[in-house]
């Protein structure tokens, strides 16, 4: 049940999306409206047991799990070929899972999920929903490298944090994100330790065998767009949050550009309007 | 036209947007032909799509289905095709009955205008080929 090729019309332009995750956009006018999100950041859950120092999302072991009635209201807007990349809290937790992504498959959407690799105990965690997820993130942990090494497939791609995590690690993985190191939540605090590393030796990562992706807070930590050509950085860069992508917190039923932003009570706005209403706001209320 | 492609990954990130996937792509590709000493291309079919190519061998097909009938295009291609691959030898496999669409066939000649306006089209990281329809 692997994912097959699709495409979609948003507004003034096209999207195809491969089995292998390459998503193409174009259109032939100057510029990309979209009328809905192409990928939703839903999170599912607030549990999780790892209690990460650096956490963001301040999950606990006590956190709620979002109502499945909820989930299906927020997503029953989109059309097939948007992709919901589904997480947490640590999403492993949430007793309906299997059904959140039988859902999302059904209505022609893309699951992806996002684990952090301390949730996986022995690596088979994955094994029976991988083949219904599109992609599938894996936090990098130092500890969990045998389990992560078992939980791979083909369409896995493993998280990095930078300056946080060692470089050298990223190199293992056959697809790997970076992403920024966030001075939120647990985290706010913190000072990444290794950033000075990365930015040293980023080019050499992305040069090494494999896809490197980033997120906008790590294009800007780690100085990219010094490194990468104009044509390239043009030709791949898909926006910034909030610009094609939304966050929903199905939790507590909010939504916001991404998960670290100011978040909006949904009340009865759907997924289109809420979108909308995003990107019509002034960047300094988001 | 405005192209932008992330390339061989799912969305996963489940704090923000993937911004940018890069690869080594071609590179790749072309180190494997290397290897083989021998590149084959073939012509193809390349109706109305909506499609998009991001494959340098799928580029080089579709140079090779617009220079079907015309052989000197054809030398053309098979020497940038060698010049940029280092291979040994091209092999170009012609099909009569592949075909362009015949509403790009007239923007598909601009590849053809130089050289490198070919080989930057068929090897360049940031090209990209997409075919499609006005019946959207």
């Amino acid at each position: 049940m692997t994912i097959t090729k699709t495409s979609y019309t948003n507004n003034n332009y096209r999207v195809i999306i491969y089995p292998d995750g390459t998503k193409v956009r174009y259109t032939l006018k100057e510029e990309f409206k979209p009328l809905f999100p192409e990928a939703v950041d839903l999170k599912i859950t607030n549990r999780c047991f790892n209690n990460c120092k650096h956490c963001h999302e301040l999950s606990t072991p006590s956190g709620l799990h979002a109502l499945l009635p909820n989930i299906k209201h927020l997503l029953k807007e989109l059309p097939p070929g948007v992709e919901i990349a589904i997480g947490g809290g640590d999403p492993l937790t949430h007793p309906l899972l299997p059904f959140i992504v039988g859902y999302i498959r059904g209505l022609g959407l893309i699951p992806n999920l996002t684990v952090n690799a301390l949730s996986l105990k022995t690596g088979d965690e994955l094994k029976e929903l991988s083949s219904y997820l599109g992609g599938v993130g894996i936090s990098f942990s130092p500890a969990k490298k045998c389990q992560i090494e078992k939980a791979l497939t083909p369409s896995t791609v493993v998280h990095f944090i930078a300056g946080l995590d060692s470089i050298k690690d990223a190199y293992h993985y056959p697809k790997r994100l970076i992403l920024g190191f966030k001075k939120h939540g647990r985290a706010s605090n913190l000072e990444p330790p290794l950033m000075e590393q990365w930015i040293r030796e980023i080019h050499l990562l992305i040069l090494a065998p494999g896809i490197t992706c980033f997120d906008t807070l790590a294009l800007e930590q780690l100085r990219l767009k010094d490194l990468i050509s104009p044509q390239t950085w043009a030709s791949t860069y898909m926006g910034s949050d909030g610009e094609f992508t939304m966050y929903i917190d199905a939790v507590s039923m909010a939504y916001g550009i991404s998960s670290i932003s100011k978040t909006f009570p949904l009340h009865f706005l759907n997924i289109r309007e809420a979108f909308s209403t995003l990107r019509s706001l002034p960047n300094d209320q988001i | 036209m405005k192209t932008v492609i992330r390339h061989g990954v799912f969305e996963t990130n489940s704090s923000s947007c993937h911004a940018i996937s890069i690869g080594k792509g071609n590179l790749v590709d072309l180190a494997a032909s290397k290897k083989d000493s021998i590149v084959h291309i073939s012509s193809g079919e390349f109706g109305w799509g909506p499609e998009a190519f991001y494959y340098w061998k799928d580029r080089a097909s579709y140079a090779l289905t617009y220079a079907l009938d015309e052989p000197e295009l054809q030398e053309r291609l098979e020497k940038v095709i060698k010049d940029y691959t280092q291979a040994a030898d091209v092999i170009l496999h012609c099909h009569p009955h592949d075909y362009i669409d015949h509403e790009s066939r007239a923007e598909a000649g601009d590849i053809f205008e130089t050289d490198e306006t070919l080989r930057d089209f068929i090897f360049s990281d940031n090209s990209i080929l997409v075919i499609d329809n006005d019946n959207h």
